[in-house]
């Protein structure tokens, strides 16, 4: 059996396909699209909403007042406006790749260039917001124990301090690699399969029939 | 094509419902609009969508998942029609796109120009589709 005649097989397969309705196209135009980067835009508003209810968590602990909680004001900023410039550029970086009319090469190649940085970008601000967030976990837990026992920073001895910074780099280096586990979760696949087919219609580049 | 199960096709398909619609707006006419749907369609298959988690992918849910139509025209048409599929599903998501467009009679210009590579390619990726296909389905109905 060879292409020509694959071709009919295929013709007479598309003539028993049955048409569909315009009632079914108009509900299919009212449902939400499940595109890569649709799906993507969601995850990236559920995750701008988390960062809000824990920034509105540590403002609410800052302004509690009591005193030893002070230096938290230092973290809730740092984090307040890395993350908020970093959301921003995260989600302007993402309105770019569309689903455009041009050829398949020049989109996969388009929307591959987005994600790729897209997904580097997210992981170096990951990078660098997890050991500030992590850091400010662990003398926020300390600070509460300690406080419990009359004590105050001041108080802690060379090994304390060795504990707690211990747990943060513990915790850091964890962090890391749970993020890159969710990133490659979320966007990896896609973005290989991507990589993937661009590379097979880039080795036309070199080849004559 | 894209997809092995008949729920993953029937979403694929309200995506490129839905996609086209979007994109409805910003056709400019300097392509024929059969070319400009083709371009959207499998953009959208290859480059923007996700398949939801489902059963894991096996040989024969490629074949079971097509309907067989109530008459067929020749009893071999429904074995040549699995064979065909299965054939075409061992196909890589860029040489499916090529086959898929020359079945459905476009010429090599057309082609090349829905997915963006040079009309001497389109041939000789056609003629290395040609090769994989007989090596599957040669055995099968020589």
């Amino acid at each position: 059996m060879d292409l020509d005649e694959l071709k009919s097989l295929w013709q007479e397969e598309r003539n028993q396909s049955t048409d569909h309705s315009e009632e079914e196209i108009r509900a299919m135009l009212f449902t939400r699209s499940n595109s890569a980067m649709s799906r993507i835009h969601r995850n990236i508003v559920v995750e701008g909403i988390l960062t809000i209810l824990m920034g509105l968590f540590g403002l609410t602990v800052w302004l509690g007042g009591e005193e030893r909680f002070e230096f938290l004001w230092i973290f809730l900023a740092a984090l307040g406006l890395l993350g908020s410039i970093f959301y921003v550029r995260k989600y302007r970086q993402l309105k770019e790749v569309r689903l455009s009319a041009e050829d398949l090469k020049s989109t996969l190649q388009q929307n591959a260039a987005i994600m790729g940085s897209y997904m580097r970008f997210y992981h170096y601000y990951s990078v660098l917001l997890i050991p500030i967030l992590s850091m400010s976990g662990v003398l926020y837990g300390y600070s509460v124990g300690a406080a419990e026992e009359g004590r105050t920073f001041a108080d802690l001895s060379m090994t304390e301090w060795g504990i707690l910074l211990g747990i943060g780099i513990t915790y850091v280096a964890i962090s890391y690699f749970a993020v890159r586990w969710y990133i490659d979760r979320l966007y990896g696949r896609h973005f290989r399969e991507m990589k993937s087919c661009l590379k097979e219609l880039d080795s036309s580049d070199g080849e004559r029939e | 094509m894209y997809c092995d199960l008949e729920e993953d096709r029937y979403d694929l398909f309200q995506e490129i419902v839905l996609q086209l619609w979007r994109a409805y707006g910003s056709f400019r006419g300097d392509a024929k609009i059969s070319t400009w749907m083709y371009r959207i369609s499998l953009n959208t298959a290859i480059s923007g969508f996700r398949k939801q988690k489902r059963r894991p992918k096996t040989e024969e849910s490629l074949l079971q998942a097509t309907e067989i139509p109530a008459s067929m025209p020749d009893p071999d048409w429904d074995e040549k029609r699995r064979f065909l599929y299965k054939a075409i599903g061992q196909l890589s998501e860029v040489e499916k796109a090529i086959v898929m467009l020359h079945l459905e009679d476009h010429s090599y210009d057309e082609i090349a120009e829905i997915v963006g590579i040079t009309r001497n390619y389109v041939g000789v990726k056609l003629n290395r589709i040609k090769d994989k296909l007989r090596k599957i389905m040669v055995p099968h109905f020589s």
